[in-house]
């Protein structure tokens, strides 16, 4: 059986752009299309808070699409093709920002007043959200993409109005993308904006509620006076721990010189604070230890007396430049501590460092005993955990480092023999990690935004 | 429990259709309430998700277009009572429920299998198409991806929805049963094809096969591409075209417009009678030598089915999808190159050898033995349960 060639695609027709045209707004209609669905709780009973604030997210999202299909005001048989195509274009975009704008934000703002019980429905709506947007991102990039392969190969422009048009088409490509990338700007603010809502409603619920990690964890343990004897003789004094601070300098060198101050929570004698004030870094601490705090003051550093958490809830929004807690967060249950990170988060300045200091669980000796020697430590943490919940609370560019080993490794391996055997090397290798490794890890991250 | 059944209506009868009555029988002899809630297709309206599309933009894409209003019909149906849904052709798998169970044969084919085919024979600008269909694809993924569990038609279809929506998308296999025939042999004298007349279907390869051979044959069936294949045939046998020249676009890889003036020749030995009864296409089968079945990567092997259910070998092409799960060459029939030469080299054998298409035959009858009413409705019900569990996706 011969096989003639394939027939000859036939060239792109401008009646051809337009059909995709129309077939990517409808994409994008579609893709919107099933949040909404989604956004009416079919379980939920009448009446309800919850159902009546989720219909009034989803007839507020209706409306907007109601108020929508009435812009289409020119009829458009009345204008020429290239207009069409062009307004065809312009309400592909108009229409996401409008909806993004209008819609999502209203829909939103109904939803963040929901009490406890909504708080829920709020996060899954935000994630029904991020998929709308991603999906739209997707088709409205695939379109684009298609369409720019297509008009810059397709067309055979044997004649010169092909030509113009697809000069034409080429310039509003062009358009289209600088269009785009605005509507991805906009759309990262929409989404640190549910992030901020989220955290707020959060925070706002925990001072409510008034969980604090203090009354939940550690005042009956041990007064004031005892617990500043018992640092004193397990975690080393002032000198040995500010030394050991020294090294942690490199994760906030980037405040030198800014106006935002850093915000130590727990910060205990204030070594910390010290380190950063011999750095040229605005500072200050708080901790509920008063014995500690009159130590602090009395080196002329600024700590005050007060319930971190607490605090933390009450600073401006934007307004620090760094949170740095030290040997703080094993002290605290994990629903504080959630509530710190997303705290931490709406005080934060975009760009803002988050670094945190605890016991690495991963060191057996750490994990198995030490741990277990202040009578104040509730749990272990995990660092894989922390960073998890660094990122869910809205920060960016998590980094785990590992400090503190019991035996320098260059101390550990000096004179010591290669292992040929591979086995007996992983074992070995695994036991030094173990027994004499890193016994504190530190989480650094960032609140996104910033600089870029 | 209460199951409702989602399907669009096109106003035509085939053989699907039948599965879907068989479905729905098996449903309600197993103690189900069975409703049907059908979308007729010809009443939606042109402004899929609210956008108007003129009739000179809808007519560049009329699929495109008419699948997503489609899809959003069956997006809006409110399914709440049923206990679980079973969704049939495409789009009706967008209907919104938790446990549906998608009795699945094919996707929108020109947008997924039969993307590069469409392209091929001209139906479609490359541009726009390629584009258009990944546009529809992502648009309906997560409709899909929602389905609880899927019953493909067959091997072929099964391996369609691997490709398409994931090695470990929830399927299991719906063989639907045989049908019944009356066993009479009759006197194995023609080669017939029983297919309707559409793109991909691919009916003119009988057509040239009979031109290139001596055994007369029959096609039976209505069709989009009757005249253009009937025209074919006359110019075959005018002797405007030779039959052993022909390529896959002067085939069926093209538009099958009918030609502005009709051939007038005629060929006795290719009868093409368009629609017949019931009575005469079993009159047919018993009477075949053999049955073609020419089909290009078809869904399932229902038309097969119902040949070796007469006692018939069959012929089909090696690229004829779900067609060729029945046939194992050499055995029951052979499986042959898509092209008219080899199909009527296969048909040779049988003529010069009338009693190896009767072992054929039977070999082939056996061969659907297996397949029951009863094998096909525990495959219809473990679905279910299947469903079931799975709603929770």
């Amino acid at each position: 059986m011969k096989k003639s060639q394939e027939a000859s695609p036939a060239a792109m027709e401008p009646r051809d752009v337009e059909a995709l045209m129309t077939m990517a707004e409808i994409v994008l209609l579609a893709g919107g299309a099933v949040p909404t669905v989604r956004a009416e709780p079919h379980g939920a009973p009448a009446g309800s808070t919850l159902g009546v604030h989720a219909r009034m997210a989803h007839d507020t999202v209706q409306h907007a699409r109601y108020l929508l299909s009435q812009q289409q005001v020119l009829g458009p048989t009345r204008l020429s093709l290239p207009k069409r195509v062009l307004l065809r274009v312009s309400r592909l975009f108009t229409y996401r920002l409008v909806a993004a704008s209008q819609s999502l934000a209203d829909a939103i703002d109904h939803l963040v007043r929901v009490h406890d019980e909504a708080l829920d429905e709020v996060e899954r709506v935000g994630n029904s959200l991020r998929a709308q947007i991603a999906s739209v991102e997707i088709s409205a990039q695939d379109a684009i993409d298609s369409l720019a392969g297509r008009m810059l190969t397709g067309g055979t422009a044997d004649d010169g109005e092909l030509t113009t048009s697809r000069a034409a088409h080429e310039s509003r490509l062009a358009m289209l993308e600088g269009r785009l990338a605005e509507v991805e700007r906009e759309r990262a603010a929409d989404r640190a904006e549910i992030l901020r809502l989220r955290n707020r409603s959060s925070v706002e619920r925990g001072a409510q509620s008034g969980s604090t990690a203090p009354s939940e964890g550690t005042t009956p343990v041990l007064d004031d006076d005892t617990y500043t004897l018992f640092e004193r003789r397990f975690r080393g004094s002032r000198e040995e721990i500010r030394t050991r601070q020294l090294d942690s300098l490199r994760f906030v060198s980037s405040l030198a010189g800014t106006d935002r101050p850093l915000l130590d929570l727990g910060c205990g004698r204030g070594e910390w604070l010290d380190v950063l004030r011999s750095a040229d870094i605005p500072a200050y601490g708080v901790d509920s230890n008063s014995a500690m705090i009159a130590e602090a003051v009395d080196v002329g550093l600024d700590a005050r007396c007060e319930d971190a958490i607490s605090h933390l809830r009450s600073v401006p929004e934007n307004s620090l430049g760094g949170v740095s807690a030290f040997h703080f967060v094993e002290h605290i249950p994990v629903s504080v501590l959630t509530q710190v990170l997303q705290a931490a988060n709406l005080a934060l300045a975009p760009g803002g460092v988050l670094m945190l200091e605890t016991p690495n669980p991963t060191n057996l000796v750490v994990g198995a005993a030490s741990f277990y020697l202040d009578p104040t430590h509730l749990r272990p943490v995990h660092p894989d955990f922390l960073s998890f919940l660094a990122e869910a609370c809205g920060f960016e560019d998590v980094e785990v480092h590992y400090i503190h080993p019991v035996i320098e490794p260059d101390v550990l391996h000096e004179g010591a023999a290669p292992i040929a055997d591979k086995r007996m090397a992983r074992v070995v290798e695994s036991s030094e990690w173990a027994l004499f490794g890193a016994q504190d890890y530190v989480v650094v991250a960032r609140k996104a935004g910033g600089q870029e | 429990m209460r199951i409702t059944i989602v399907k669009p209506d096109w106003g035509i009868r085939g053989g699907f259709e039948v599965v879907a009555d068989r479905v729905e029988q098996d449903l309600r002899g197993a103690g189900h309430i069975v409703d049907r809630l059908e979308v007729p297709v010809g009443a939606i309206p042109r402004t899929p998700f609210g956008v108007p599309v003129a009739d000179e933009v809808w007519t560049r894409a009329p699929e495109w277009f008419s699948h997503l209003a489609m899809l959003e019909a069956f997006r809006g149906l409110d399914v709440r009572g049923a206990d679980l849904v079973i969704s049939t052709q495409p789009p009706s798998y967008a209907v919104d429920h938790p446990r549906q169970l998608a009795l699945f044969y094919h996707h929108a084919r020109a947008f997924y299998d039969l993307e590069d085919v469409w392209i091929a024979a001209g139906r479609a600008p490359r541009a726009v198409h390629t584009a258009s269909a990944a546009l529809l694809r992502s648009t309906e993924a997560p409709d899909l991806a929602r389905v609880a569990h899927f019953l493909a038609g067959s091997r072929r279809v099964r391996e369609r929805l691997q490709d398409y929506q994931g090695a470990d998308v929830p399927v299991s296999l719906y063989e639907s049963a045989a049908p019944t025939v009356g066993v009479s042999a009759g006197d194995f004298a023609h080669v017939l094809t029983v297919s309707r007349h559409e793109f991909t279907k691919r009916t003119e390869l009988t057509v040239q096969a009979l031109s290139l051979g001596s055994t007369p044959g029959v096609l039976v069936g209505d069709g989009g591409r009757l005249p253009f294949v009937r025209d074919l045939s006359g110019r075959i046998a005018a002797g405007d075209v030779d039959p052993a020249s022909l390529t896959d676009q002067e085939l069926w890889l093209n538009l099958g417009m009918p030609p502005e003036r009709t051939s007038t020749g005629s060929s006795p030995r290719v009868r093409i009678l368009g629609r017949v009864g019931d009575d005469e296409v079993a009159t047919l089968y018993r009477d075949a030598l053999c049955v073609v079945a020419p089909a290009y990567d078809e869904d399932d092997g229902l038309t097969v089915l119902e040949a070796m259910a007469y006692g018939k070998p069959v012929i089909v092409c090696r690229d004829g999808g779900g067609l060729t799960a029945l046939v194992e060459d050499g055995v029951n029939g052979f499986v042959v190159e898509p092209d008219g030469a080899s199909i009527a080299a296969a048909v040779a054998r049988f003529a010069a050898d009338p009693a190896l298409a009767r072992t054929m035959g039977a070999a082939a009858r056996e061969r659907v033995a297996v397949r029951t009413p009863e094998h096909a409705r525990r495959q219809l019900l473990e679905a279910i349960e299947l469903a079931m569990a799975g709603g929770s996706r």
